[in-house]
């Protein structure tokens, strides 16, 4: 593992405590500002979203195979009948699990 | 992990219960988290201790899992810490909650998804504060328990033969719920993942997962 991993994981804890203090201590009056506020909300947004896309479909940037997707496309039809998020993940990940001990990779 | 989806639990069972089910689903996801970490040759104490110092679940696992894709470490840190500017809003809601004392620096630390969403379904700022401080201390456990637990796991069976590699997405998709519905933002989110998945065939995946940034523009702001 390299010093820069460690140095950038230092730095986002250090970030993320810091964003949780900065909430606690602006006042009412110093607010952000609305739309930049909403610019930050929806760039996380969507940079979820090709976080999500990447992560189903590739494995050290080739196609991560079959059984993934197939596993995260039934939690997600799961999450959308409203299932608590731990039991979507625990279908996504045997779902995954079933599907390649059947061969499909 | 969503703070609606959190939110919901805390209707059922009292907030000890809710507490207790929030405790169980970290502990799930966090082995999922080790295991991915470990089978990935990361040692054994990254994950747990990554999962102590920044306490935002998705976040560390984000992190991780980008570092692993081969993003370089700056990029996946830049990435995790705009996703969690939302603490900033958290902790700005809480403010008033929790106390005057010294220990309100360390129980700003318990501020994420799961600790506020049970806090703020408590009517008194008291009540608020109990409730922030017990999840917390039960994410604050239960997490890198997890995370260690599924750190030796992932030492001796590979992840993808357990179908661990398939939660992470899940955790994205779950984050992604809520706002795929919005009329303003689902075109350009379908469209931004679209292009996404193709440039997926030429780009390398520390890449493609910015193409849907690309598509922000596309959004409609226009309402009248």
């Amino acid at each position: 593992m390299s010093s820069l991993l460690l140095v950038c994981a230092i730095i986002l804890a250090i970030g993320t405590y810091a964003f949780r203090v900065l909430g606690l201590v602006v006042s009412a009056r110093v607010e952000l500002g609305e739309k930049w506020e909403n610019l930050m909300g929806t760039a996380a947004i969507f940079l979820i979203a090709g976080v999500l896309i990447t992560s189903t479909f590739l494995q050290d940037d080739t196609f991560a195979g079959m059984a993934r997707i197939l596993g995260v496309t039934v939690a997600g039809i799961a999450l959308a009948c409203r299932v608590r998020l731990i039991a979507a993940i625990v279908i996504a990940v045997m779902v995954t699990a079933l599907a390649r001990l059947a061969g499909i990779q | 992990m969503g703070a609606n989806e959190r939110a919901s639990s805390t209707s059922e069972g009292g907030p000890s219960g809710s507490i207790a089910a929030i405790g169980g689903a970290v502990f799930g996801v966090g082995v999922a988290y080790g295991a991915m970490a470990t089978s990935h040759g990361f040692p054994l104490w990254f994950a747990p201790a990554l999962g102590v110092a920044v306490l935002a679940a998705s976040a560390e696992m984000m992190f991780t899992a980008m570092v692993i894709a081969g993003t370089s470490p700056i990029l996946a840190l830049l990435s995790t810490l705009l996703i969690n500017t939302r603490h900033v809003p958290y902790g700005f809601s809480v403010s008033h909650d929790l106390g005057h004392d010294g220990r309100k620096w360390l129980r700003a630390h318990l501020v994420n998804d799961e600790s506020i969403a049970m806090a703020l379904a408590q009517s008194s700022g008291r009540a608020r504060r109990r409730a922030l401080t017990r999840t917390g201390i039960a994410i604050l456990v239960t997490w890198p328990l997890g995370a260690a637990v599924g750190g030796v796991v992932g030492q001796f069976v590979s992840a993808a033969s357990l179908g661990l590699d398939s939660a992470f997405p899940v955790i994205m998709l779950s984050l992604l719920k809520t706002r795929v519905f919005d009329p303003e933002l689902r075109g350009p989110l379908i469209v931004g993942m679209g292009g996404a998945l193709v440039a997926s065939i030429w780009l390398p995946a520390q890449l493609a997962l910015f193409v849907p940034l690309a598509f922000i523009p596309m959004i409609r702001t226009d309402r009248t």
